[in-house]
């Protein structure tokens, strides 16, 4: 029984070290994990086999405790639905806009800085002077009663500093002709510039997810746009100036 | 952003705390492996002073040297005390220690979006708690505190029973001098054995963000002496190690930052196993106090450092 649970605990850490040096190299990652903590999960895989590879090489005294191998090979059964699920949607693969887009583009004649939601956010709470005059960003919208009644929709993005427990999405209200023409999801590229409020509606709901809505500004658009969801929805980047992520 | 399934959002919720806290788990692992290996007991009694409060100050810091989490650091202060050390060092390092090493400070650090000052409070809550139950030790011996086998005395046990050959911890080899696999295969058993505290507690982390209506969630934010209470009851039963219990922290960002610091502060000092792991080694009146005392003192903290408007 000693043994047995000796070779559970060495299995359970060489089957945890290859999942985490599997996920370091794979385009799941990203769902999960902010990319800038690759070297870290690479380097946990690599002592975690390390000390599987170890653990059957020494005797032991006495009970071998085996819940911890039980509840990783658990954890990894439960990770591999996760896994399993981003694979078949294909939605785990950089095919598109993988490289970063140019930082400015024309619409209409006019030159707009690409930017994201979050750093849009940001810069508008640190000094709304520091937000470029013309902007543009996208993101998927979300609609609410009290949005609708102001013909407004929430355009945001998803957050993600560290993992996807702590994503934040960060948006911002949109005056738009008729929000009921656009669905929850859609994503949308607004081109404009902000606009100070008096009032904002709560913050909308987004299932488990913290939604932050800016309550001093909304969006003021020149231009808007409906656009196809890219291979990197998360921002996991946040820049104070030029070239900002978009 | 396949996250519509609420199958797949639970295990990728699971599988990004554990992930992300798996680096500083593994980390703790080894600098307690190495520090159990290369570092005598001796040469820690040696460094601690006479006086009453720099005794406190050596029990509180001591974990920057000597990091150990919350899961084996009652075996290790049973050894301390048994062998000479002052309980009020002692009872220091036991609830300080698992919060202030060096790498719990650094996975708060990161898991709170590189915010200093969440580390500077979680270290402020802890380490006043830890100051108040070692200075109420005075002058207590260690056999007023530990509870012992009858007929042993302290200072005539041939050993401590704390990783010595038939011990049933699982991590002893005892095979002689440490080595890189001897290193090894106790770090892996240390992580092992503290790795599914990380999952229950990320499981029921998940469960709660998954499965609880967000107006919930909403009304708890929206209540500090609520979301507090709430919070540090989630700490005690779940019982995450305090290398990780930060992430787990971290993923409640709809909650006030008092509620998030609670759990990170009396998750360390009380939880499920070393409520167990109190009554098992000190006598049951000094268990209690080290449950109640600790629990009323973050709670109040929390509220009042809330109340009066100084949390980030």
């Amino acid at each position: 029984m000693t043994r047995a649970a000796t070779m559970l605990n060495a299995l359970a850490l060489l089957l945890f070290g290859g999942f985490l040096l599997w996920l370091a190299w794979s385009d799941v990652y990203w769902q999960l994990l902010n990319p800038q903590f690759k070297p870290l999960t690479a380097a946990t895989g690599v002592a975690a086999l390390l000390a599987g590879a170890a653990t059957p090489f020494l005797k032991t005294h006495g009970r071998v405790p085996w819940g911890g191998a039980a509840s990783m090979l658990l954890f990894l059964s439960l990770t591999g639905v996760a896994v399993n699920g981003y694979m078949d949607d294909g939605a785990a693969t950089f095919t598109r806009e993988y490289t970063e887009p140019e930082p400015r583009v024309e619409i209409g004649g006019t030159e707009y800085v690409r930017m994201t939601a979050p750093e849009l956010f940001m810069l508008a709470e640190i000094d709304a002077s520091l937000v470029p005059e013309r902007f543009v960003v996208r993101g998927p919208i979300v609609r609410t009663p009290e949005l609708d009644s102001r013909s407004m929709v929430a355009v945001y993005r998803m957050a993600v500093v560290c993992c996807l427990a702590d994503a934040v999405a960060t948006g911002f209200a949109v005056e738009v002709p008729d929000p009921l023409a656009l669905e929850d999801g859609q994503w949308i590229r607004v081109a404009g510039t902000l606009t100070e409020t008096e009032s904002m509606p709560p913050d909308p709901s987004l299932g488990p997810f913290l939604f932050v809505l800016n309550k001093r500004y909304a969006i003021s658009p020149d231009d808007m746009d409906t656009t196809i969801e890219p291979d990197m929805p998360y921002v996991f980047e946040m820049r104070q100036q030029e070239p900002f992520a978009y | 952003m396949e996250l519509t399934s609420p199958v797949i959002l639970f295990a990728s919720l699971v599988a990004a705390i554990v992930i992300e806290a798996a680096p500083f788990l593994l980390l703790g692992s080894l600098v307690a492996a190495l520090f159990e290996a290369f570092v005598p007991e001796k040469a820690i009694e040696r460094f601690i002073p006479g006086n009453p409060y720099l005794q406190v100050a050596s029990g509180l810091f001591a974990g920057m040297l000597l990091p150990t989490c919350e899961c084996g650091v009652v075996p290790v202060v049973r050894k301390f005390l048994a062998r000479g050390v002052p309980p009020r060092a002692a009872i220091a390092y036991l609830f300080a220690a698992p919060v202030l090493n060096p790498v719990v400070l650094v996975s708060t650090w990161v898991a709170f979006r590189f915010e200093g000052e969440m580390v500077f409070w979680r270290a402020l809550m802890v380490g006043a708690t830890a100051a108040g139950l070692a200075l109420a030790m005075a002058e207590a011996r260690a056999s007023d505190i530990l509870k012992l086998p009858k007929g042993i005395a302290i200072g005539t046990s041939p050993s401590d029973p704390v990783h010595t050959p038939g011990c049933g911890c699982g991590h002893c080899s005892h095979d002689g001098k440490p080595g890189v696999v001897s290193i090894l295969r106790h770090t892996g058993s240390e992580f092992l054995d503290m790795f599914r505290f990380l999952f229950i507690g990320a499981v029921l982390a998940a469960a709660f963000k998954t499965l609880i209506p967000p107006g919930m969630m909403q009304s708890f934010a929206a209540s500090a002496p609520l979301s507090v209470g709430a919070m540090m009851l989630f700490a005690i039963v779940s019982s995450v190690c305090s290398e990780a219990d930060a992430f787990v922290a971290a993923g409640f960002s709809a909650l006030p930052t008092a509620a998030q610091l609670a759990f990170t502060a009396i998750g360390p000092m009380v939880d499920l196993k070393l409520i167990g792991m109190f009554f098992a080694t000190f006598r049951n009146r000094v268990a209690v106090a080290f449950i109640v005392v600790p629990i009323v003192l973050i709670y109040l903290m929390a509220i009042i450092f809330h109340q009066a408007g100084v949390l980030p």
